[in-house]
């Protein structure tokens, strides 16, 4: 991945959007920071309906700080992080010809504290990392482009969407980790206009992943137990030792069915499903270790309004979410390679959650303002069979806040205050089989103790709009979260954007 | 609201199906272990005995001491066991005779979907007595600086009858199979003999070195005051022998005498993938080097052949063994289980930082009313030796 390429990507996009400048930069703001138009922006997901999503043309370049710290964390994601992000995103409508957008960015991140973990990309992965119990603070740089297009042939609307990350993370003492992912997604969409302006789209949608996660120790003296972790702390005592390189490959192929209105209001529904697949081999060892099958429904239902006053969404979304782990057991029968005895499906992990949202909008000359209420029933089940060990837990999230948008001058005050309440329902665990001086032991408990947390977090964030020239408007932005854990400790956030929109 | 219903109904089905069908039980079959009498062995029959199987990914151990007509089912989940049969055998006819046998066999694989059939055959259980490996210092050490020293490593071998043995011929061999790296050597020679490259002898014409009941004798590395060097080492100046290592590393002390090099130098693995033995020597060196002489092959990490060389020591001559291993690397012991069925260690990784300055040591058994200290022998180094043990030599 070269920087000069992400310059470049930035440099077009912008340049390409100029032309945007007829309507006021105010209406363009607002579009830009409403927390309702976000969340409707995802009910029009659909690359063939993309064209739809905003009444409004942008693009924009911005910079961003962010630091974020968890006194109760997964130590395999580790306690936060300090990132450093440079993001630009465009997007241009025309319904008649040709839409086009795109997003560029580069992420420098910091993570803190990650432990049993030395493979990158933990949400793909899971739970087939590389661990020891060393682990500490790791470097990644993420680059990302991505874009895609639209266009109305005779009857139907076809779209195409692509997308490139690359991470690598590294780390400069023992236990060195030096890995590479790419991720890859592709999207093919067509949509029917339908009579009132209703549209229909279907997606197909397309991933490669790839990841070559390589450990590396210098210490003379020696170095710690590397394992390949199964599941809530189990692993294969053949595969632990010195086994220090692993190759990931995964592939995800989902569709998914909109039906949205052309002109933002009405109703809205997207079904969709997607499977991932995803296997872990090691050096010297001709199969499989393991392999993730992942089947992922989800379910949204929206209506929403918008006018010259008054604008509302209420939406309902639901997602379910079951991985089972396929691991191979093997026999060193004295040959290269080890001897694959047999495989069965030891770990299954299964989420539900149902969300339910709702934002009131009132728009006037001198104020727009906005309250949104929202919940979420999670339902989370994590098992490994043989030895059998489990973490259950379901919770309900309450969230609510209220933003305003202020035109003061030529310039543009955006508030915003947020409250959110995490109650856990009921959760339980068992993990009896493992040793209580063990450093897995450890592990287990502490994640137990963040999933099975409670929290009340509440947020302010504030952002101003200034306008520089006729074409370019300056944005900076500040956020602080501060929350609490119903167990113990809290959790922090900063964040500081500065930004133009063209 | 209708929508409404139909999501949450669909949400509903989802959470019941796939609750009502997540928890999945492990594939299991049956192993029939059948436990034979050797011909060696006529005249007497099984009495008793337990059978061990040891599943190697998951470390899970089972056991069973249900014999029905001298075998032994058991219903297992897929995997690689290694198996033990520890018990006793009754002669038939006269006098009633009870002794203790073994049997050991191991990569037994269960699919998970076929029935299994293995033989298990026993082998008598019966330690000799004789000289033993008391102790075993393999893994050097580390200066005040952190870097790490050897030349201070050692070998106690200890006169565990209560008569006086001597020394000489005893021969001190390294294996040259590695117990974290399992290979299909041809021809196997392993139940008959013990296979090295550094083999050294303590010399002496028959008679040169007796050794006391209850007393011992120190191999050193470098038999010098390693103090001067390393304040974390030891002063070794008052062992009996020392090696004569690689003149890079050699260090000759004239006041102590050197054992011969029979073949190669004994630079003793520091990581601890090597097993010990000490044998006595039959006939001469040259004889030996003449007679002993293996030749085999493997199949290499590469798929290749490999055709190497080596010596094969007759497990008849071997007097006492020690495996070593450490737990993550482990594969397999590279003596007969006749010899010596576990293996002990000093860290519990490979390059493990924490092995420095430990050693494994023989546990004792008892102490005579003389005083004479018996260690503990029941060739099983699992059981008979404290691995990661302070070096009995260190202050």
């Amino acid at each position: 991945m070269n920087i000069k390429k992400l310059i470049f990507l930035i440099v077009f996009l912008s340049v390409a959007n100029t032309y945007a400048q007829d309507t006021t930069y105010v209406n363009k703001v607002a579009e830009q920071v409403s927390p309702l138009v976000t969340l409707r922006d995802e009910m029009y997901s659909s690359p063939a309906l993309r064209p739809f999503y905003r009444n409004y043309n942008y693009a924009l370049l911005a910079a961003n700080l962010e630091k974020l710290d968890k006194d109760l964390y997964l130590k395999q994601e580790g306690s936060g992080y300090n990132s450093f992000r440079i993001n630009s995103e465009s997007f241009i409508k025309n319904i008649t010809g040709i839409s086009l957008w795109g997003k560029a960015y580069y992420n420098n991140e910091k993570i803190r504290q990650v432990n049993f973990n030395e493979t990158l990309d933990y949400h793909y992965v899971y739970p087939y990392v590389m661990a020891d119990t060393i682990g500490g603070d790791l470097n990644t740089e993420t680059y990302y482009f991505g874009g895609g297009l639209s266009k109305k042939i005779g009857g139907l609307r076809y779209a195409f969407q692509g997308s490139f990350k690359g991470i690598q993370s590294f780390r400069n003492r023992d236990p060195r980790p030096k890995n590479i992912s790419s991720d890859v997604n592709l999207s093919l969409s067509v949509a029917k206009e339908l009579s009132k302006n209703k549209a229909l789209s279907f997606d197909l949608n397309l991933q490669k992943y790839n990841q070559d996660n390589g450990l590396t120790f210098v210490r003379e003296l020696g170095f710690p137990l590397v394992y390949h972790d199964a599941g809530l702390g189990v692993y294969n005592e053949i595969l632990a030792g010195t086994r220090l390189q692993a190759y990931y490959k995964g592939s995800r192929l989902g569709a998914q069915l909109n039906f949205t209105p052309t002109n933002l209001n009405g109703f809205s529904a997207q079904l969709g499903y997607h499977q991932f697949q995803l296997s872990k081999e090691l050096s010297s060892i001709i199969d499989n270790i393991s392999e993730v099958n992942e089947d992922n429904i989800h379910l949204a239902l929206a209506y929403h309004v918008q006018s010259q006053k008054q604008s509302f969404i209420v939406r309902l979304k639901g997602a379910f979410v079951k991985r089972d782990g396929i691991e191979a057991t093997f026999a060193n029968i004295g040959s290269t390679s080890l001897y694959k005895v047999a495989e069965e499906t030891r770990y299954i992990n299964e989420k539900i959650n149902v969300q339910l949202n709702a934002i009131y909008g009132n728009t006037t000359n001198k104020l727009n303002w906005f309250v949104g209420l929202d919940g979420t029933f999670a339902n989370y089940n994590e098992n490994y069979i043989l030895p059998d060990r489990f973490i259950d837990y379901q919770s309900l999230n309450l969230g609510a806040f209220i933003s305003a948008l202020r035109p003061i001058g030529k310039s543009i005050l955006n508030l915003e205050f947020k409250a959110n309440y995490l109650q856990i329902l009921n959760s339980d665990y068992s993990w009896d089989n493992v040793k209580t001086n063990s450093g897995i032991y450890t592990m287990l408990s502490d994640n137990y103790e963040y999933l099975s947390s409670g929290t009340f977090i509440i947020s302010a964030a504030a952002r101003a709009d200034l306008p520089m020239t006729s074409k370019i408007n300056l944005f900076l932005k500040a956020k602080a979260t501060q929350g609490t854990y119903s167990s113990r400790g809290n959790i922090s956030e900063l964040a500081f954007t500065v930004g133009c929109n063209f | 609201m209708k929508n409404v219903k139909i999501l949450m109904s669909t949400l509903l089905a989802f959470t019941i199906l796939f609750n009502a069908c997540k928890k999945t039980e492990s594939a299991r079959s049956n192993l029939n272990a059948t436990i034979v009498v050797p011909t060696s062995l006529a005249g007497f029959a099984l009495k008793s005995g337990t059978l061990t199987l040891k599943e190697v990914n998951s470390g899970r151990t089972s056991t069973s001491s249900a014999i029905n007509n001298g075998a032994l089912t058991v219903s297992l989940p897929a995997g690689s066991y290694n198996i033990v049969f520890e018990g006793e055998i009754e002669s038939t006819t006269g006098e009633k005779v009870v002794s203790k046998v073994r049997a050991v066999k191991d990569n037994v694989i269960v699919n998970g979907v076929e029935e299994v059939n293995t033989e298990l055959t026993l082998f008598l259980f019966k330690t000799q007595e004789g000289f033993v490996i008391k102790e075993v210092f393999f893994t050097g050490t580390v200066t005040p600086q952190g870097k790490t020293y050897n030349g201070d490593k050692y070998f106690i071998i200890y006169n565990n009858t209560d008569k006086v043995l001597y020394a000489d011929s005893l021969m001190i061999a390294e294996s040259e199979f590695l117990t974290t790296t399992k290979r299909a050597y041809t021809p196997d020679v392993m139940s008959t003999d013990f296979t090295s490259k550094s083999i050294v002898m303590i010399p002496g014409t028959g008679k040169t070195y007796p050794v006391q009941p209850g007393a011992s004798i120190t191999v050193a590395n470098n038999a010098i005051n390693h103090l001067v060097f390393n304040d974390l080492s030891v002063d070794l100046r008052n062992s009996n022998f020392e090696l004569t290592l690689l003149s890079s590393i050699n260090v000759d002390n004239p006041q102590v005498p050197d054992l011969d090099n029979i073949s190669g130098y004994m630079t003793m693995h520091n990581r601890g993938f090597k097993s010990y033995v000490i044998a006595k020597m039959k006939g001469t060196k040259d004889e030996f080097l003449s007679k002993q002489v293996y030749n085999f092959d493997y199949v290499n990490s590469a798929g290749k052949i490999t055709t190497t060389t080596a010596y094969k020591i007759p497990n008849s001559w071997v007097l006492d063994a020690v495996n070593l291993s450490v737990e993550k690397e482990f594969n397999w012991i590279v003596t007969s289980p006749v010899l010596d069925m576990g293996w002990t260690y000093c860290g519990k990784v490979d390059s493990d930082a924490t092995r420095y300055g430990k050693s494994v040591i023989r546990k004792v058994a008892k102490t005579e009313a003389n005083g004479r200290i018996v260690l503990q022998d029941t060739n099983n180094s699992t059981d008979d030796f404290t691995p990661e043990a302070k070096p009995s030599l260190f202050k």
